[in-house]
């Protein structure tokens, strides 16, 4: 049994707050946009004796310098260099997946996370994982940010 | 007196926020030294003596829990107060932590007023 969509949401828009100074909310995947040209994705693996997933964040390179932006305390027009957006994206999903499987399945359970990754993904990639069952869309700052979370237990 | 603080972090996020979030904290603070994994670590401490160690869990090349392993077996190093700071929640990891000689742990998020305790708690205001 994995995190619900209530402990997601609930946690997720925390951390963009706390960490981030970002306000995010839950929307319907039809209020996305599908034009997006190109997106970062960044993503965590965990796994337990009995649970194996991961959680995954896919973002426009904006919001990637927003969230890069509100954690380092400066302008998002300051992110100039795109590792360093990219590094704090991944920041995010660590954060967000050591606190999400807590969360989820109590600190009784031990877990190893990985070292998060990032690959750049295209439209049609995009367009692929909104589409994907499950796949939550958050507005941040205006723009799409999506949460996947994938569990092979 | 002014604290010398190595930070150990593998994203560079990580490390400036942590700084940052040092000196919102107020403590007195001489310098903060960095290091991007625990390998990188030992290497800092070869040069420099600090007053205590603020590391990561999850890195590449060297983890926390290694560097952990190293400083405690360590004649000269294993006298540096180590704090874990980390997204990790397992209670059972955190007890291992503990019995290996760890100060203190502080999960990510957290706040400034998180670490000045933490730091005062175990360096004295």
């Amino acid at each position: 049994m994995g995190p619900t969509i209530v402990q997601i949401e609930e946690l997720f828009v925390r951390i963009l707050e706390n960490q981030g100074f970002l306000f995010g909310e839950l929307i319907d995947s039809d209020e996305v946009e599908s034009g997006v040209e190109s997106a970062i994705r960044v993503q965590i693996e965990f796994t337990s004796d009995t649970e194996k997933g991961s959680i995954s964040l896919i973002a426009p390179h904006s919001v990637a310098c927003e969230i890069a932006a509100g954690m380092l305390g400066l302008d998002p027009e300051d992110i100039e260099d795109e590792n360093e957006a990219i590094d704090s994206f991944k920041e995010l999903v660590n954060v967000t997946g050591g606190n999400l499987i807590t969360e989820a399945w109590g600190a009784e359970k031990i877990f190893d996370l990985s070292i998060p990754t990032s690959t750049t993904i295209d439209n049609a990639e995009w367009v692929k994982v909104l589409k994907t069952e499950g796949v939550l869309c958050f507005l941040v700052e205006d723009e799409p940010l999506l949460f996947s979370l994938s569990l092979n237990s | 007196m002014a604290y010398k603080i190595l930070i150990v972090e593998d994203s560079s996020t990580a490390r400036k926020v942590i700084k940052k979030t040092i000196g919102l904290s107020g403590l007195p603070v001489a310098e903060i030294l960095q290091a991007e994994n625990g390998k990188k670590a030992l290497e800092v401490l070869n040069d420099s003596w600090v007053d205590l160690i603020l590391t990561d869990l999850n890195m590449p090349e060297m983890s926390g829990m290694e560097l952990v392993d190293h400083l405690k077996g360590d004649e000269f190093l294993n006298s540096i107060p180590v704090v874990i700071v980390s997204t990790e929640g397992s209670q059972e990891r955190i007890d291992q932590l503990n019995q290996k000689g760890i100060c203190g742990f502080l999960r990510k998020p957290f706040q400034p007023e998180q670490i000045k305790e933490i730091i005062n708690n175990i360096l004295g205001e």
